[in-house]
């Protein structure tokens, strides 16, 4: 078999070329999994900086700050931890609908305490060091705010008592059952299913709101 | 003879290489690929062995598409826009929204003045939950 006509120069240049491609995939295959192996396996996030397009932030106090004090730390999911400058403000007296307080604004730093759960209005300083407060808001503790919540399961008991239909689930996710009480406010869906469409057996997901079911869902089986 | 040695050392490499690549493969715990015809079934194509992987549940805004939202006090209410996994359910504020086909959703909340923490629940028929926050200032 002929060599495609090369010369002795010819071939040892192949020689040497080919010897190199080997030597370059050999060793790429031998060290692709240990650089693999090398690289972190999640990485570390920074937060974001807060900046001139920054109005509003949301966080934690974080620690008390003391009488008379114009600054106060917030530590923000986004942002980190964010130091907070507020001279103070006259609240409006805003935040109350629907029976309950959305939210308080404060005249002061002071007013505040370690732990908290704030937002505040205002914008970033020129050097993007800090967040100059014009309106605080309290939010509610978190135990005490209105939450939402899902609870995905299947029905195992439908008792009726006077104020309403009581459904016994028993959760998807293994945890203990619990009692969900269905009134004529709550809305069962899909369109066109009533309380009597929630039977033993039955797969719905509870809406709830402040321990109240809003809704019930039937879930296909 | 030299362009031979040469081919040999890249066939070589390249049989390295593929070692290579498949023991990596097999060290970084993904399912094996059963290639192999059942025994009863002479003939039979290939079958191929494909773990099922379930939709995973996510959450995700488009209107609007911050956390922290300011809005005139003239703002009464918010249209809160947003998509999650098909047939999953959906709740703003705890009050159910319908979804689409596509996982499409639309709900309108109302507003008080000053800050509003607004939350947005999605769940699945498993029990999984994803939870986002809106923080909407009404006023200034």
């Amino acid at each position: 078999m002929r060599h495609m006509g090369l010369n002795l120069g010819g071939r040892l240049r192949a020689a040497f070329i080919g010897g190199g491609v080997a030597v370059l995939l050999a060793t790429a295959s031998l060290a692709a999994p240990v650089l693999a192996a090398d690289q972190p396996s999640t990485t570390a996030q920074a937060p974001d900086k807060i900046g001139p397009h920054t109005h509003q932030i949301h966080g934690v106090v974080k620690g008390t700050p003391a009488s008379g004090a114009t600054t106060f730390t917030v530590t923000t999911e986004r942002y980190g931890d964010v130091s907070v400058t507020f001279t103070g403000a006259t609240p409006r007296g805003r935040g109350h609908a629907q029976g309950h307080a959305r939210s308080f604004e404060v005249a002061k730093a002071s007013d505040l305490k370690d732990g908290d759960r704030v937002v505040v209005q205002g914008r970033t300083i020129a050097d993007g060091s800090s967040f100059i407060a014009r309106r605080v808001h309290l939010l509610p503790a978190k135990g005490a705010a209105a939450h939402a919540t899902h609870l995905v399961g299947t029905i195992s008991a439908v008792a009726s008592p006077s104020n309403g239909t009581t459904l016994t689930l028993t959760p998807t996710n293994g945890t203990a059952s619990q009692t969900v009480t269905v009134t004529s406010d709550t809305k069962i869906r899909p369109e066109g299913k009533t309380v009597a469409d929630l039977k033993v057996g039955t797969k719905v997901t509870v809406v709830s709101k402040d321990g109240t079911a809003t809704s019930v869902v039937l879930m296909p089986s | 003879m030299h362009f031979r040695i040469g081919s040999t050392l890249v066939a070589l490499a390249l049989v390295v290489s593929m070692t290579g690549v498949a023991l990596a493969q097999a060290d970084d715990g993904s399912a094996p690929v059963d290639d192999a015809v059942p025994a009863d079934t002479p003939g039979a194509a290939p079958t191929v062995n494909q773990p099922s992987v379930a939709p995973t549940l996510f959450l995700t805004l488009v209107n609007p598409v911050e956390q922290d939202v300011e809005v005139p006090l003239e703002t009464a209410q918010l249209t809160i826009k947003g998509m999650t996994l098909p047939g999953a359910v959906v709740s703003i504020d705890g009050d159910l929204v319908d979804t689409d086909d596509q996982g499409g959703f639309t709900g309108v909340t109302a507003l008080d003045e000053g800050a509003n923490e607004i939350e947005v629940v999605a769940s699945d028929d498993q029990g999984n939950q994803v939870n986002l926050t809106i923080f909407v200032t009404r006023g200034e």
